[in-house]
């Protein structure tokens, strides 16, 4: 058959034998979700119209149509979470389509290698995000008051003539600036460190700006975590241990999963 | 209840699959395959982010919800009545 075939993800071709697909809905809310059995890996996918989508419509309509977005990112979203609580899955990235079965299928055997080692890192794992956010004003209080080198560069400038004093105290201003994200990234690291033990692997992502989480206080950690199953439950009280430790001194966590195998299944 | 029954059933915030669902996965390429490249989240739409101030509102009330896109329509049009921003998904 020659028609666009979106794919959410692949799975291992045993597990899709012994459990037969649920009843989904495709992309375009027509038609379902089908097998594409292969060798050792199965592909769970969906038809769409052919020439109804070109990369360049696709990424037009991710830049510029928002409704489409929200609606066709959570499809894809509830669709790889409700498949990934079924199989041991390697989620696509979004509108991953191809051409036809065939195309698929030459590109499915030719990382066959690469995606059943995908199966086994993640299988019996689960996927954890985890956001640190600190409330920058309050910790700068707190840094300006209690770090050492701070305290002695004050007490230095106080014995300064007036005209002196303005200009150190500007310097001292950038000093606590430059505390505080050590600060911030010393005890953030360290927890990273800590949770790190608990995962089979841990992986940094970059911090958003407040512009992106709308939130007063500041990102100042967004990690991933792979995790054993039988160990998720250890981790999440340990996050919690340390939201309730620091609740009082302008920390939050924030933990989100499991998350379909995102960030560990990837492969080039 | 175990806390992983209890974050399991919280909302995620549209901006957090965005994050992993354009930027992460597998794209197995071949020729004709289509796949977009990874998108950067700064050069998205700032009407996306809405989304996800309207998820942490959600958050803060602790309901047990699955996320669902009419949910996401509701609690839109609730925070632009709340903020008195003029709708920017109606054309």
């Amino acid at each position: 058959m020659d028609g666009l075939i979106y794919v959410y993800g692949l799975v291992p071709a045993k597990e899709a034998a012994n459990q037969p697909l649920p009843p989904l809905q495709g992309f375009d809310g027509t038609g379902g979700l089908y097998a594409i059995p292969m060798q050792e890996v199965t592909a769970i996918a969906c038809d769409l119209e052919p020439g109804t989508y070109t990369e360049e419509n696709i990424e037009d309509r991710i830049q510029n149509e928002v409704d489409w977005l929200q609606e066709k990112a959570f499809h894809h979203h509830e669709t790889v979470m409700q498949l990934s609580r079924l199989y041991t899955m390697v989620p696509m990235k979004f509108c991953t389509l191809y051409k036809n079965e065939h195309n698929l299928q030459t590109a499915v055997q030719e990382s066959e290698t690469k995606i059943t080692r995908a199966f086994s890192i993640i299988t019996g794992n689960e996927e954890w995000n985890l956001k640190i956010y600190c409330d920058d004003e309050r910790l700068k209080a707190k840094v300006s008051r209690s770090h050492p080198e701070i305290e002695a560069k004050r007490a230095e400038i106080s014995q300064l003539p007036k005209g002196r004093q303005f200009f150190e105290k500007k310097k001292l201003d950038k000093l606590v600036d430059a505390k505080l994200e050590e600060e911030k990234n010393k005890i953030s690291e360290s927890i990273h460190h800590d949770l790190s033990d608990f995962a089979m692997q841990g992986n940094v992502k970059r911090n958003w700006s407040s512009d992106v989480t709308g939130r007063k206080d500041q990102m100042t950690w967004n990690s991933v975590y792979l995790i054993s199953g039988s160990e998720t439950e250890r981790f999440l009280e340990r996050v919690q241990q340390y939201e309730q430790d620091m609740k009082e001194t302008c920390w939050e966590f924030v933990a989100s999963g499991p998350w379909p195998a995102y960030h560990f299944s990837s492969f080039s | 209840m175990p806390i992983q029954d209890s974050l399991e059933n919280k909302d995620i915030a549209l901006i957090d699959i965005l994050d992993v669902i354009l930027d992460k996965g597998v794209a197995i390429k071949a020729d004709l395959v289509i796949s977009i490249a990874g998108v950067d989240l700064v050069y998205l739409d700032l009407r996306v982010l809405i989304a996800s101030v309207e998820s942490l509102v959600q958050a803060q009330q602790r309901e047990r919800k699955t996320v669902s896109s009419e949910q996401f329509d509701r609690q839109r049009e609730a925070l632009i009545d709340a903020t008195g921003q003029p709708d920017k998904w109606k054309n």
